[in-house]
């Protein structure tokens, strides 16, 4: 790195210093003969034809990948929409009947099934409870008729 | 390398301050221009650059590099320049910018590859003898470019760029984004270190320049 030190001696001459900054002055046979041979190894290669230039895309904030979401966005809503909706459909529907067999127990009194006496119930019978007569109804068993 | 940070130095030995570019300040701003229309895509513009850069990259490569690999180097550094161009925030910079780019690549240059006959400093206090055989132009030329190569670093570059790409002390500041005053200085105390060598060793400046 250069210092202050020496300074006198890096002042250019008034002959060649010109001249070797700016080649103004009296030219120095010195440097013009460095320059002639050294020349030489000049660069003259003429200028190479460059591949197609893509400018790169500048920084953003938002990836671009993230610029497709809002077009996707509708797009998702709906999709998400017609999930819930049809699973809740199914949801609302009623179960297939899976009627047990229903046992009755004679706790107090006779309780019949209106109008016909419990014995004769039958799947889909209505039924009704006769006061004062008491019954337990207990579900004996699932079945899938 | 002297660069911005002797100003005080500079300053000190009275060789500044001196406006940084004035010469050449239109240049810049088409450089500038060039620099925008090439970011935007436009080839010509890229090619612009390489016409005005294309010296200063070569020389800055020959100081640093073995001849024979500077022309492939310079394409390599221009193609590096291309796709890092975006990057580049400063336009006015970009001499500088893709200097920087061009010793980045002779490092690399010389980290991936073996030197064959490496150019060291020890080559600075060897005379090379080569008497009559210097007689040739072409020999006598690779002579001095030996000793140039053998210089400190801080110089050589500079003197390449003057010397052999015959870029005068301004363009070198404007090119390189150097201040004059450095330029300057690289290139009288350069010239003295050569003088020197070539005076230890007068074949290589020919039989006028002995007899001078």
């Amino acid at each position: 790195m250069d210092t202050g030190k020496n300074r006198a001696e890096n002042r250019p001459s008034a002959k060649s210093g010109d001249y070797l900054w700016d080649r103004s002055g009296e030219p120095d046979p010195e440097i013009q003969q460095l320059e002639s041979l050294l020349g030489k190894f000049r660069h003259d290669s003429p200028t190479p034809v460059s591949p197609p230039l893509v400018p790169e895309r500048r920084w953003t904030f938002f990836p671009w990948r993230l610029r497709l979401f809002p077009a996707l966005t509708p797009a998702a809503v709906a999709v998400a929409a017609i999930v819930v909706v049809t699973f809740l459909g199914y949801r609302a529907k009623p179960t297939p009947t899976t009627l047990a067999g229903w046992g009755v127990s004679e706790v107090q009194g006779a309780p019949r099934i209106w109008p016909m006496p419990r014995r004769t119930v039958s799947r889909g019978s209505a039924f009704r409870r006769t006061i004062p007569a008491k019954s337990r109804w207990t579900r004996a068993h699932a079945c899938a008729c | 390398m002297a660069r911005s940070g002797d100003r005080n130095d500079l300053l000190a030995a009275g060789l500044g301050p001196e406006p940084v570019r004035e010469q050449f300040a239109s240049e810049i701003s088409e450089d500038v221009t060039w620099v925008a229309a090439a970011q935007d895509g436009d080839r010509e513009a890229f090619g612009q650059l390489y016409e005005h850069y294309a010296r200063m990259v070569h020389g800055v490569l020959l100081a640093r590099v073995p001849v024979g690999e500077v022309d492939d180097l310079v394409q390599d550094v221009f193609m590096r320049a291309l796709r890092r161009l975006s990057t580049l925030r400063d336009a006015g910079s970009f001499g500088a910018w893709v200097a920087a780019i061009a010793r980045n690549v002779a490092n690399d240059y010389h980290r991936r590859s073996v030197p064959e006959e490496p150019l060291t400093d020890d080559a600075s206090d060897q005379e090379i003898q080569c008497g009559t055989s210097c007689a040739d132009q072409d020999e006598l030329a690779v002579a001095i470019l030996e000793a140039v190569m053998s210089l400190s670093e801080t110089y050589r570059e500079t003197l390449i760029l003057r010397l052999v790409e015959g870029m005068t002390g301004p363009e070198i500041a404007a090119r390189t984004g150097m201040t004059h005053g450095s330029v300057r200085v690289n290139l009288h105390r350069g010239m003295e270190q050569l003088r020197a060598k070539l005076i230890a060793s007068p074949s290589r400046m020919g039989p006028e320049q002995e007899k001078a």
